[in-house]
């Protein structure tokens, strides 16, 4: 119950920061995804589908957030399907490890979520989304050494601090 | 080692079936817009505070971007101690305000226009849209197709308001597009967002093209049209490019906006409008727009 918690909060505050970066201090006009560091440092080591349902909801709050362009389902669904990759990998030790796999996290999510942004006509040029997929990456690893130390100590799942794996 | 069992596939289609019912909630009621609409105003409460405890940083940023032209009276800060400097930083960040204030009050007092103030505390979550969050919603009489101004000219305008939040979605959106005349030449044409810096515009007619109706450097002001959402003659911006095809029909004209939309600070939203009774401001010595006399926009 306190990891849910923790979990909601740590979501929470990811919407807001995400906001806030994307206002006052973008690269090229676009903001970090810190909200997929959230879901990869909560989802790895996890188990594969409790993963994936997990990054569905916290994928649906930023659905919700009208800051969000996306209509309700997308984000989920991209959060989703990288979670459960991710939750593939199994238990992670070392920061340097998330950080990559926080890379490759965001790396995917952006093109599912652009792909399917697209699909969707919800966008109509096809133009901005590799600078926007490779920009959210740079920038969510620029994060990720920031972020990832902190989110281990509050959000990390019990079998991958044990070690046990999934 | 984790093997993929038949649990693991009923929750991924029961994942993908929650997706389409989503979506479909999403596009054909109004149940996801009310929850949408209540979790904005929670996240919209605490990200003014958010805003407020980072504009300090964001002044740093600000100023270190700035640092070129800066330079001489970085010198002369430097001189003086830690306490003083934080203190003109602070007198900095008021002047800016005060100054953008007065700019604003310069372009509404050209137009018979009912304005509301509001700040900017938030943008986009994704890189994919422009728009800014506003703190100001639907208890200030903002509401949905509401224009957004800034000191330079027309910022977008409102696609969601909340109680106490709204967002605006800005020129340079894919999404967005306004009809517009050429300054000089009152030939009418549709702004278009590009997702980038600059705006495409698209002509009525392409005999007028032909004709040199349009130039690089003419000033693009809102036509006026659109159901009377965008008050006519507000400065958009001015033709940075035109480039015509030397057979065949396309072209290309790009429009750089007047508005910095890069780094919007205060903005007015138009909740009322009356006659336009004569031109805006341009921001820059030259940019001045004409006139529009009356029926110039039909």
């Amino acid at each position: 119950m306190r990891r849910l918690l923790l979990l909601f909060v740590a979501v929470f505050t990811a919407l807001l920061v995400s906001r806030e970066l994307a206002l006052s201090l973008p690269i090229l006009g676009v903001g970090p995804d810190p909200l997929i560091i959230v879901v990869v440092v909560a989802t790895a080591g996890e188990q594969p589908r409790t993963a994936a349902v997990g990054a569905f909801i916290a994928g649906f709050l930023r659905d919700l957030d009208p800051g969000s362009a996306s209509p309700a389902g997308l984000s989920a669904l991209a959060y989703a399907l990288t979670a459960y990759a991710v939750a593939l990998v199994g238990a992670v030790r070392g920061v340097w490890v998330y950080v990559g796999l926080v890379a490759g996290a965001t790396f995917v999510s952006q093109v599912l979520y652009g792909l399917g942004a697209i699909l969707l006509a919800q966008q109509a040029d096809v133009g901005p989304l590799p600078r926007v997929v490779f920009v959210t990456t740079f920038y969510n690893t620029l994060l990720a050494p920031l972020l990832v130390p902190l989110l281990r100590r509050v959000v990390t799942p019990e079998s991958a601090v044990t070690g046990s794996g999934s | 080692m984790w093997r993929r069992t038949s649990r693991d596939r009923a929750v991924f289609v029961g994942l993908v079936l929650a997706t389409v019912g989503l979506l479909t909630l999403d596009f054909r009621t109004g149940v996801v817009d009310g929850m949408s609409s209540g979790f904005g105003e929670v996240l919209g409460v605490f990200q003014t505070g958010v805003r407020t405890a980072s504009r300090p940083f964001e002044s740093f940023v600000g100023s270190v971007r700035e640092l070129g032209a800066l330079r001489a009276e970085n010198e002369e800060l430097g001189r003086e101690n830690q306490v003083l400097r934080r203190q003109a930083e602070t007198y900095t960040d008021l002047a800016r305000e005060n100054a953008r204030l007065r700019e604003l009050n310069t372009l509404e007092g050209s137009f018979d226009l009912e304005t509301i103030r509001s700040r900017v505390i938030g943008a986009s979550l994704s890189g994919l849209e422009r728009s800014a969050l506003l703190d100001k919603g639907r208890s200030s009489s903002i509401a949905v197709d509401k224009p957004v101004l800034t000191p330079e000219g027309l910022a977008g305008r409102i696609v969601w308001a909340g109680r106490q939040t709204s967002k605006a979605l800005l020129l340079t959106d894919s999404q967005s597009a306004i009809g517009v005349k050429i300054g000089e030449t009152g030939e009418t044409g549709v702004v278009t967002g590009t997702g980038g810096r600059l705006l495409r515009l698209e002509l009525v007619s392409r005999a007028a093209l032909d004709q040199g109706a349009v130039k690089r450097g003419d000033v693009v002001l809102t036509s006026g049209y659109q159901g009377g959402v965008f008050p006519p003659g507000i400065p958009i911006g001015r033709v940075e490019e035109v480039d015509l095809a030397h057979r065949g029909t396309t072209y290309t004209i790009l429009v750089r906006p007047f508005a910095r939309l890069s780094r919007l600070d205060i903005v007015s939203v138009v909740v009322g409008q009356g006659e336009v009774v004569e031109a805006a401001p341009s921001p820059s010595p030259g940019a001045r727009p004409s006139p529009m006399p009356e029926g110039d926009d039909v």
